[in-house]
């Protein structure tokens, strides 16, 4: 498998994407600046979290979006740069460039919804402080890591279903992704019985915090693998889409 | 330019499209692909830009392999399909962002075939242009392109009479011996005076691959005249009865592409024979 990659090649196909789909992304950033700087005000992170997981989710199921609409395909497809350049486009879009452009817009959206609390009623939005400011913009960075970092195999696995199924994608992966659930959960019981049983005597209490810090670690391996392994076949897809 | 070897392909197993089809292109020319509706011709045309891949045969374009969507490949190509995506941009976006991946395409030329179409504001957003004048940009970019080989899939469909007159004039001065241009359409009428060599499918294979002098010295065309004999087909007009016969005598002709598409549709095999497929 040859790569071919050529930089001015693969900046130009970033403009390219970036000026197919601006309005949808510009739309996208206004919403996300008023909506989400509400909700990054909000003292509960619960709910900053599922923001990001959410945005995230969205930026991953629909990363082949354009490969996948009939007319749009062709154009995709057909566009002269290599398969690879084509596929790190669409990952960089979805990885890199939405999350950091969320990230962007979420300052200056926490900052006047900040601002703008201290003008509306109390009952539309309670006033905030500067500090509460500070602390929504915190949330940012701090919320964005934790859901990024522990739910990256999610991302990937939908990542890859966006370039796999042309129709219901998100069910059909959703149901995968229960059975990749179950199939670790096996997995990882079973490297647990086997070290308890071959390593592990005596005081109980200890060995399961000993067993929960090696499950975290199995998980955060296992995560890793299938993240490579689905971002990897999403590559082989995308080389061996026809447009029929 | 395009060789097609033994090709098999069908969208649904057991269904072909294309039955162990083999044709050869060569540049310098413009090929005209004729067929009924549903024959093949999109997915030929698909084939060999490398939209689908063949389930067995080999397709070599430009002597590349059109499967493995090589950058240089794409960059020689270009595939102006019967329908296409409305860009939300103006026609000078549109050019901004596609023309670098082109590297013979000049602005010049596009701009001049914009005109040649009635087309002088390029500050229109794409999407909100007819789809008559959405395909006339897409054609002025196709042909500004200057790839070696343009493949267009029913051009001619949408376009008004003034227009569909215009594209035969500009695909003309387009072309030149280094490129090959390929068209498909069921609207034969629309290729008048403008191909050079005629390939039709039908039954999921090629059934004419010919230049329009090699038909002419094999096949007469004309107004059915006393004594004629060996007649293939005929059809009423209202110049007379207008014939199709074996051009035993080599008489001189112009090509009638319709008529000689409804000849072959209703003798395929006593024409076939004529060229020996």
């Amino acid at each position: 498998m040859k790569i071919e990659f050529n930089l001015n090649r693969f900046i130009a196909l970033l403009k390219r994407e970036f000026f197919v789909s601006q309005q949808k992304l510009l739309l996208g950033l206004i919403i996300n600046m008023v909506f989400g700087g509400f909700i990054f005000l909000l003292p509960q992170s619960g709910m900053t979290n599922i923001y990001f997981f959410a945005l995230l989710f969205v930026a991953s199921a629909m990363a082949f979006n354009l490969y996948i609409q009939k007319l749009s395909e062709e154009q995709q497809l057909l566009l002269p740069v290599s398969n690879f350049e084509r596929f790190l486009a669409v990952f960089v879009r979805s990885f890199i460039a939405i999350p950091l452009m969320i990230i962007i817009a979420l300052i200056p959206g926490v900052l006047i919804m900040g601002l703008l609390s201290n003008i509306l009623p109390d009952y539309i939005m309670p006033a905030c402080s500067m500090q509460d400011i500070f602390d929504g913009i915190g949330r940012i960075f701090t919320a964005f890591w934790y859901i990024f970092s522990n739910y990256y195999s999610i991302f990937a696995l939908f990542f890859f279903g966006s370039i796999f199924y042309r129709r219901y994608s998100y069910f059909k992966m959703a149901i995968l992704m229960f059975g990749i659930a179950v199939f670790t959960l096996i997995l990882v019981a079973l490297v647990f019985l086997i070290m308890s049983k071959t390593f592990l005597t005596g005081n109980e209490a200890y060995h399961m915090s000993y067993y929960s810090h090696i499950v975290e670690i199995v998980g955060t391996i296992i995560g890793m693998l299938y993240s490579v392994f689905f971002v990897f076949l999403a590559y082989l897809r995308l080389t061996e889409r026809e447009d029929k | 330019m395009i060789s097609l070897t033994n090709v098999d392909f069908a969208y649904k197993p057991q269904r072909l499209v294309l039955d162990n089809v083999s044709l050869e292109l060569d540049k310098g020319c413009i090929h005209g692909l004729l067929g009924k509706n549903g024959v093949g011709k999109t997915t030929l045309l698909r084939l060999i830009s490398g939209l689908v891949f063949p389930q067995s045969g080999d397709v070599k374009v430009l002597d590349f392999t059109p499967k493995k969507r090589q950058a240089a490949f794409l960059s020689q190509i270009y595939f102006l399909g019967e329908e296409f995506f409305a860009y939300k941009t103006s026609i000078e976006v549109f050019c901004k962002i596609q023309s670098p991946f082109y590297p013979k395409f000049s602005k010049e030329e596009f701009i001049q075939y914009l005109k040649d179409f009635e087309i002088e504001d390029l500050s229109l957003k794409m999407d909100k242009l007819s789809f008559g004048t959405r395909k006339k940009v897409m054609i002025a970019f196709a042909l500004a392109a200057n790839t070696p080989l343009l493949v267009m899939d029913e051009p001619t469909n949408a376009l008004d009479i003034p227009a569909k007159a215009q594209f035969r004039k500009l695909v003309l001065k387009a072309m030149n011996d280094d490129k090959c241009i390929v068209i498909s359409t069921h609207q034969v009428r629309d290729l008048h005076n403008l191909i050079d060599n005629i390939v039709i499918l039908d039954e999921q294979e090629v059934i004419l691959n010919a230049t329009n002098d090699q038909i002419t010295k094999k096949l007469f065309f004309g107004i059915k005249g006393e004594g004629d004999t060996n007649i293939i087909y005929s059809e009423d007009t209202l110049a007379g009865k207008a014939i199709v016969k074996e051009n035993t005598q080599n008489q001189e002709c112009n090509l009638d592409i319709e008529l000689l598409f409804n000849a072959i549709m209703q003798h395929k095999e006593e024409i076939t024979k004529l060229f020996n497929l």
